[in-house]
């Protein structure tokens, strides 16, 4: 038996996998074509004469994909606070149900790995642009807006945790805390 | 009994392949940072030739700021030194 957490991760690996790897050959391309930057692409890549270009090129790339790793988990996060199956109110479920979306409703499982994912994503798109910006190949300020991203993003996804730990909680308390409160009670009339 | 203990190997190895196909997978884009590079061969980068040159000149240029009989007196230190077997 494979483990089912591991299949879902890579299942939900891929599509960012592309998403990244298209945006970041898409982003050099434009910015070196809208700042006129000269390049030759050979088997070492694209190859940049003048450092300035090499610089932009590399430093707006970065925010390319910081960018869409930004957005793809903002959608991720809004699924998760708001559509989440644990507490997602009973009005909205209506309303989605009744504009055939569905699908947006999502369980815990499919909202962390997909989560998970994409922060790994992050996270390492950030330790990239620490050690490119410590180098001086990328602008300074390409690593805090990337740093702020991941901090915001972790801090989200935890509240949305917590708030399902405290719901599972809620749930405890209402359906098996009465049960054991009962049998104490029959053994104690026994 | 034996199966079972084949069977927990076997499910090791499997999820340990998957979890190299998982790297191997988040990696993928960590790599194309890779793809953009500076042409060096006629930058300002310098190479091993210069850094030594510039040592030799500030070499010299240490030399420069010792009086004469000092210098006179580290080359015959040099010379006794080369000329010796």
């Amino acid at each position: 038996m494979i483990s089912r957490t591991l299949v879902r991760l890579i299942d939900q690996a891929v599509v960012p996998a592309i998403l990244l790897l298209c945006t970041r050959l898409a982003s050099v391309i434009i910015v070196s074509y809208i700042l006129g930057a000269k390049f030759i692409f050979s088997t070492k890549g694209f190859v940049f004469h003048n450092p300035d270009n090499y610089i932009a090129v590399n430093s707006f790339s970065t925010l390319a994909m910081v960018v869409v790793l930004g957005l793809g988990l903002t959608y991720i996060l809004a699924k998760a606070l708001y559509f989440h199956d644990t507490h997602i109110s009973p009005k909205l479920t209506t309303k989605l149900f009744r504009h055939k979306m569905a699908t947006l409703i999502q369980s815990s499982f499919e909202l962390y790995s997909q989560g998970v994912i994409w922060l790994v994503y992050l996270y390492l798109v950030t330790i990239v642009a620490v050690i490119l910006g410590i180098f001086g190949v990328i602008y300074d300020w390409i690593t805090i807006v990337s740093g702020s991203f991941c901090a915001i993003t972790t801090l989200l996804l935890i509240l949305d945790i917590e708030h399902e730990l405290d719901e599972i909680d809620s749930g405890y308390v209402e359906e098996i805390a009465p049960l054991n409160n009962n049998l104490e009670k029959e053994d104690n009339d026994l | 009994m034996i199966y079972k203990k084949i069977d927990k190997v076997g499910k090791v190895i499997v999820d340990t392949m998957m979890l190299g196909l998982l790297w191997a997978i988040i990696a993928l884009p960590i790599s194309s940072f890779s793809l953009v590079s500076l042409d060096t061969s006629e930058s300002d980068v310098l190479s091993e030739q210069d850094v030594r040159t510039i040592e030799e000149l500030n070499y010299i240029k240490e030399d420069e700021t010792k009086s004469m009989r000092e210098m006179e007196r580290d080359l015959t230190d040099d010379i006794i030194v080369i000329a010796r077997p």
